[in-house]
């Protein structure tokens, strides 16, 4: 039950909007994914570091602030939330690498054991409002790959697309500062007695993308009735002119002879992202979207270890 | 009661869609006087004209003794007529002395017509579809409206007009999103089946619809007229009106309306004409 804080109106947890006054419901939207998830998402504990005295995420081994190892090994065990099978190789599953809107390489974050990346437990992200606290895991897959896996985060894990990606009903993807959601149109069917719901007949749209409001919402809908689509910010069918990180002609949305929805880059400057909700072996050198980072992912330093 | 903008079902007598929260309240009140005046239409175009004489030569056209539901097949309404006397009359797929079997938007039981004074009433009997009605003036609408035009279905969709900062979930983390640009009105095209296709999120206060030079365009709907209506946005009000189309835009009605001689109505996919004759 929530309680409207403007009405007092008791409301039912499903209800984002009060059934009453109709104010927002505070945190209602999110709350039902937090508890769909694990129990990661809980205030992080944190553990003194006794050399320098600074507080660090208790998962961690070194202090954040000194750098000195931190002996109360108590750290948390629970890096297997939807780890895809055995791990059977260890040591640091990489190096984050911050890449600046201009190109250029920024802050390093050397990750020294399999684990979470996010607000609340990677310091140099402190600020990055729009990570969620434990925003992704990362572990080690082999010597040149690692598994990335979204926890639950809000705003999701996009990786950068690399050659094509098949696009499944519901994905989300983004083009420039864009974010898209794609779904399929599907033949009708009638309800329980034999009533159609009445509307436009189809012209042959297949699917469709919209754009993803701030909460979700939905704005403009463009609906696909081609077998290519192109987006851009001056050419192509869908033009976000007033979106200066969409290049002239930044992505294409293709139909296969198999019907699948193919992503593909048109050879944009700032890339071309897939939210990516399973967990995903990449290779090094892959670029993710996270919050407000445009993050590398390197091959850890050997002398790490 | 289901949410006309999103369609959650929400207990009765609730005022804000719990899952949206879209207004609830009944859309159609305000449609309620769609023909204030026969004379200062105007909307009514094309081939009605010579048939609106006869039937005002054959008398008054505000009270009847009874009044022929003149079912409209193409152009010409010379099809089938049926006289509605005194009583009610229940139309449908399947219930009731007006049936169209083939017709899958229809509800078995989908609007029943009853007299009161002179005046020829309808119900919409809680039907999927609902019954809309051409306008003849602008009328006010909100979110949640449908309407017909051409072979075209749209909904009318408020706009989130918060344009504060980027909101915050329960774990402080904020929402991401498209950047925002302020939008004024929501226009969605409905396919059969309830599917959205196009959505259209109006920058301006004035947005036309038709086959071409309008700010919405469907090339390939030869029923639209080139400009055939427009919708406006005013004090967050919204209104609909029809700029000159042929063939009408009709607007859903919900409950009992009245209908007036001269007034079209679709029942799904049936076209009427309502004749008063005295």
């Amino acid at each position: 039950m929530i309680t409207c804080r403007q009405c007092h109106q008791n409301n039912k947890d499903a209800y984002k909007f009060c059934i009453r006054c109709g104010e927002t419901l505070g945190s209602s939207g999110t709350l039902d994914r937090r508890r769909l998830g694990s129990e990661e998402i809980r205030a992080v504990d944190f553990h003194r570091c006794v050399k320098c005295g600074d507080e660090s995420p208790i998962d961690f081994e070194f202090c954040g602030t000194c750098g000195s190892g931190l002996t109360s090994k108590s750290r948390n065990p629970t890096v297997d939330a939807g780890s895809p099978g055995p791990n059977t190789f260890s040591g640091p599953p990489a190096t984050l690498v911050v890449i600046h809107p201009d190109g250029s390489e920024g802050e390093r974050f050397h990750m020294v054991d399999d684990g979470y990346v996010g607000r609340s437990v990677t310091p140099m992200f402190s600020d990055d409002s729009f990570l969620s606290p434990r925003h992704f895991l990362l572990k080690k897959a082999s010597p040149n790959t690692v598994v990335i896996q979204d926890n639950n985060s809000l705003n999701g894990t996009f990786l950068r697309i690399e050659g094509s990606e098949i696009l499944a009903d519901q994905s989300v993807f983004r083009v420039g500062q864009e974010l898209l959601l794609f779904e399929r149109i599907r033949d009708v069917s009638a309800t329980s007695e034999g009533v159609l719901v009445q509307g436009a007949t189809n012209p042959g749209y297949w699917a469709k993308v919209s754009l993803i409001l701030p909460k979700g919402r939905i704005g403009a809908s463009f609906p696909l009735l081609y077998n290519e689509v192109s987006f851009g910010r001056e050419n192509g069918d869908i033009v976000f002119f007033d979106d200066g990180y969409v290049s002239g002609t930044h992505a294409i949305i293709c139909r296969n002879s198999d019907g699948e929805a193919i992503l593909k880059d048109g050879g944009s400057l700032n890339g071309t992202f897939i939210r990516n909700n399973m967990s995903r072996e990449i290779s090094y050198g892959s670029l993710i979207l996270v919050g407000q980072q445009l993050i590398r992912i390197d091959r850890p330093l050997a002398a790490e270890r | 009661m289901a949410c006309l903008d999103c369609g959650f079902h929400n207990p009765p007598g609730f005022k804000f869609c719990g899952s949206c929260g879209a207004g609830l309240e009944d859309p159609a009140t305000v449609v309620a006087d769609h023909a204030p005046d026969l004379s200062a239409t105007g909307a009514v175009g094309g081939g009605d004209t010579s048939q609106t004489q006869n039937d005002a030569a054959a008398g008054n056209t505000t009270v009847a003794d009874s009044v022929n539901l003149i079912l409209i097949r193409g152009e010409s309404d010379a099809g089938i007529s049926y006289p509605l006397e005194q009583g009610t009359h229940v139309a449908g797929r399947t219930q009731g002395d007006i049936c169209f079997p083939d017709d899958p938007f229809l509800s078995p039981k989908h609007a029943t017509f009853f007299f009161q004074n002179g005046s020829l009433f309808v119900t919409d009997e809680d039907s999927d579809n609902g019954i809309h009605i051409r306008i003849r003036a602008e009328v006010q609408v909100r979110g949640g409206t449908s309407f017909l035009a051409g072979e075209q279905f749209f909904m009318i969709h408020q706009v989130d007009t918060d344009m504060t900062g980027p909101q915050k979930a329960s774990d402080d983390t904020y929402y991401y999103g498209t950047p925002r640009r302020m939008g004024t009105v929501a226009i969605s095209q409905r396919l059969i089946g309830g599917q959205t296709a196009m959505r259209f999120v109006a920058r301006k206060p004035v947005v036309s619809i038709g086959r071409e030079e309008s700010d919405i365009n469907f090339p390939d709907d030869i029923f639209l007229s080139k400009r055939h209506a427009e919708i406006r946005v005013e004090n967050q009000k919204i209104f609909l009106r029809d700029i000159g189309s042929h063939n009408g835009t009709y607007v859903k009605i919900r409950g009992t309306q009245p209908l007036k001689h001269d007034d079209f109505i679709f029942l799904g996919q049936q076209l009427f004409r309502i004749q008063y004759v005295r």
